[in-house]
């Protein structure tokens, strides 16, 4: 029995190991088409939510003049970019899901590639680029407004990988909706502009009247841009009843098992060219 | 050895059924090279692909202790978009992982056997259609298998990288396998001892590819007298 539970745990392994290489693989192929055919290379992965930051940093600095969620104005820059950046992250994630089946169709010639190894390099990918552009304008920020405030870094690292792991499994699960039936495809799209607007890249949840937040509550993206927020600067106000780090916890670990499960009971379908 | 067992496969064409085999089995043993011979549409390439583990059967079970390759002589696996030297690296980390020098060794091999100069760092989108049939050929080479999957290779490439295929191909068969489709017949000869016939979902074997050809030709030409006296039959269809 002993012997049969290791070599059991061998296969495993030895599965593990095969998997590991395979995804390895699937990054070095992303990495070769997202910086190299994306104009100017890394600078144009950063360019996207650099623009839409400039954008809102020039309303709310000209326009609005005030400050958020309690703070003063010094703090709409962090503010900002926070809810520009895991928006970008989350949406980048998903949209690259839908899309890992058709991208990477040759090369499921090699049977070692599993559709899942596609999307698991890809939230590898977009988790670490994002990561890195995150660094560089919150570093910019810190510099130029000469505001340093990072009162959670465990925290706004914590939500970081959550959302990026919601990402995950939304993005599986409907990667396999769409493959069996194309017309999600085009709703997820769709989606896109509302989710801008009430994931509150440029509010706080607490400007919102009180009887509305629990419409906008629900939203794994305004959960962890407000968390994000309060990690910078532990003075940003957030309603703990309706913002914590278990509800995106909770939702993360759901979308990931619905994600995976509805994904292992449909893997030859989409493996079938 | 691979062993197939009570393979079934099939597709639905115009709302019916259509069985390309149904519960084929057989049992190639190691050391045997095997010719897999049979009409156009007789499901060989459809069979090395269930094989290979790139397509999927409806019900049956393929067993083996071996590696075994991709088709070689497929054009397929190549991801456009990148060169031919960032494809053979895709294709080597798969099986090194990140292991540097076995990566460059693969890649020099390739790129040596390929043999298209500056080409080999252009997308692969840009190639001709010989250049592409060289560079997949260097590629399944460059990896040891304990079986080949052979698809209509020797189509492939002018007269001296044809010459260099059949060479290394005579290389490989020291210590491995072949199972090979092939529709230019005698070239089979020399590297097979056994030849299955694929005829209407069902496995005919031969110990010799001689006899295989013969009983091949005949079926074929029978096949086709059928065909036309079931025409002649009934005129309207």
């Amino acid at each position: 029995m002993a012997i049969l539970k290791n070599k059991k745990l061998n296969l495993i392994i030895k599965g593990f190991l095969k998997q590991k290489n395979v995804v390895s693989a699937l990054v070095y192929r992303e990495l070769k088409t997202r910086i190299s055919l994306v104009k100017f290379g890394f600078f144009g992965v950063l360019l996207q939510p650099l623009g839409t930051f400039i954008i809102f940093l020039l309303i709310f600095g000209f326009i609005r003049r005030r400050g958020v969620g309690g703070l003063d104005v010094s703090f709409v820059p962090i503010f900002l970019i926070s809810g520009i950046i895991l928006y970008t992250l989350f949406f980048e994630i998903i949209i690259r899901s839908l899309n890992a089946i058709e991208a990477n169709k040759a090369l499921f010639f090699y049977r070692q590639v599993k559709p899942i190894d596609t999307i698991l390099a890809r939230v590898y990918v977009e988790t670490g680029l994002f990561l890195f552009v995150f660094i560089i304008i919150t570093s910019a920020i810190f510099l130029i407004f000469e505001t340093f405030t990072l009162d959670d870094l465990p925290l706004i690292f914590a939500n970081y990988l959550i959302l990026s792991f919601t990402g995950f499994g939304l993005g599986t699960f409907f990667m396999v909706a769409g493959h069996r039936y194309p017309l999600i495809k085009l709703f997820i799209t769709f989606l896109q502009r509302p989710l801008f607007l009430t994931s509150g890249i440029f509010f706080s949840l607490e400007s919102i009247p009180q009887r509305f937040q629990p419409f906008l509550s629900w939203n794994p993206i305004l959960q962890a841009i407000e968390m994000t927020r309060h990690g910078f600067n532990k003075d940003y106000i957030i309603n703990t009843d309706k913002i914590s780090i278990t509800y995106s916890l909770t939702f993360a670990i759901i979308s990931c098992t619905l994600g995976l499960w509805v994904y292992s009971n449909n893997e030859r379908i989409l493996r079938t060219l | 050895m691979i062993e197939v067992k009570n393979l079934t496969k099939s597709y639905i064409h115009n709302g019916r059924r259509n069985y390309v085999f149904k519960n084929l089995s057989f049992k190639v043993n190691t050391g045997e090279s095997v010719a897999l011979i049979g009409a156009n549409g007789a499901g060989k390439s459809t069979l090395l692909r269930i094989i290979g583990g790139m397509d999927f059967p409806d019900s049956g079970k393929v067993f083996t202790d071996k590696k075994i390759s991709w088709p070689v002589g497929l054009k397929g696996g190549f991801q456009g978009s990148l060169s031919a030297r960032e494809n053979t690296k895709f294709v080597s980390m798969i099986f090194h992982g990140n292991d540097k020098e076995k990566i460059q060794e693969k890649i020099n091999y390739v790129e040596d056997f390929a043999d298209i100069g500056k080409y080999f760092d252009k997308p692969f989108k840009k190639y001709s259609d010989g250049m592409r049939s060289r560079v997949t050929f260097a590629l399944s080479m460059a990896f040891d298998f304990d079986i080949y999957l052979i698809d209509e290779v020797s189509a492939a490439g002018d007269f001296i990288f044809r010459e260099k295929c059949a060479k290394i191909l005579k290389k490989k068969l020291i210590n491995s396998d072949f199972l090979m489709v092939n529709h230019n017949l005698w070239s089979l000869k020399p590297l097979c001892q056994k030849a299955f016939i694929l005829n209407k979902g069902k496995i005919i074997e031969f110990d010799s590819v001689k006899e295989a050809i013969k009983e091949h030709k005949k079926l074929l030409r029978s096949n086709k007298q059928n065909q036309s006296t079931r025409n002649r039959n009934n005129p309207n269809k």
